[in-house]
């Protein structure tokens, strides 16, 4: 795995949970970016590689973590994310509100560390899947592309056999092949070429 | 106050049991936590006095709501409770009520600074 799959996005204006957050998840072994309010996590979402689990206070200056978390599930970014709010609400109705607004997982405050852990924990096991899942996606879509591409009209040349390809470049049958399909060639000799080529060899072959 | 609800007082503003439970048991991570606290909360209070004469009732909501969540973590359950009644009385905007309530925080308040102190033997804060 590596590093920025370790991180995790903290925003939480209180300072003291804030720190107690912090020191936890750097105890066992993650790497917490803070961010004090939810505009200031929305900044850290913009960078190229993002950290992907998120943990996020309900009640912030500037931007509400409910808030940030609507807004990041509306903007469909490119990276996803797996969010888990920390909220001294407890009710059952802001619970559902949590998740409803595209909240993956709840815990009320004041956490209680083992269950946080296993929580990060399911957290990115969920992240893990979701990207072998969009590697296979993407394996799939590419293997679609080639296919459709080998199925379609292919410009050949009447004489030598040369296949015009995506740029323009005339290829060789087989080199075009292999850069499409991914098949291996081995090279032999057919029968009537044997007897155009080599033809004394081939009445030796013939007379066997 | 004779000594057995000096004792009842005190377990009502610290519980050290729950405190440390909360961070496993590490006393490196409490001692920390600990240290924010006592240089932050004063620092809230007088933001959530500020709010309050100003008649802020968001900003002295969201500090109220902030205190209590950092008593919380402290083990500062007395101060988590008012703060939490506090924040109640925000979103009920009644702002006389939450203006009863800032001395006894501040009391309440000045009572755990000094049991942490004593507890984590911190004698200056930072």
């Amino acid at each position: 795995m590596k590093i920025q799959d370790h991180s995790i996005l903290v925003a939480e204006d209180d300072l003291t949970s804030r720190t107690a957050l912090q020191l936890t998840l750097k105890k066992w072994g993650y790497a917490p970016l803070i961010a004090e309010d939810g505009e200031a996590a929305w900044e850290i979402l913009q960078d190229e590689t993002p950290p992907r689990l998120l943990i996020l206070d309900w009640m912030m200056p500037r931007l509400h973590g409910i808030d940030l978390l609507r807004r990041i599930r509306s903007n469909k970014l490119e990276s996803s994310f797996y969010i888990i709010m920390l909220t001294t609400r407890d009710s059952t109705e802001d619970i559902i509100e949590g998740l409803d607004a595209g909240a993956d997982d709840y815990l009320t405050k004041p956490f209680n560390p083992g269950e946080l852990r296993a929580r990060v924990n399911v957290g990115f096991r969920v992240l893990g899947l979701q990207a072998t899942l969009e590697k296979r996606i993407r394996e799939l879509q590419k293997a679609v592309e080639h296919i459709q591409t080998l199925q379609g009209i292919l410009p050949i040349c009447s004489f030598c056999k040369k296949i015009r390809n995506d740029t323009g470049y005339w290829d060789q049958v087989e080199s075009y092949i292999a850069k499409h399909s991914g098949t291996r060639f081995s090279h032999g000799i057919c029968p009537d070429c044997l007897e155009r080529h080599y033809p004394d060899f081939a009445d030796e072959v013939r007379g066997q | 106050m004779d000594k057995t609800s000096q004792n009842k007082y005190f377990s009502s503003v610290f519980d050290k049991k729950t405190m440390m439970n909360r961070f496993m048991n590490d006393a490196e991570i409490a001692c920390g936590v600990v240290r924010v606290f006592l240089t932050d909360t004063p620092r809230q209070l007088s933001l959530l006095q500020d709010a309050l004469k100003d008649k802020d009732l968001e900003t002295a909501t969201r500090i109220a709501h902030s205190i209590k969540g950092a008593a919380m973590n402290v083990g500062g359950l007395s101060l988590a409770k008012l703060a939490a009644a506090m924040e109640k009385d925000g979103h009920e905007k009644h702002i006389p009520a939450m203006e009863e309530k800032l001395g006894q925080m501040k009391k309440n308040c000045h009572d755990l600074i000094g049991i942490l102190q004593e507890t984590f033997h911190i004698k200056d804060i930072p």
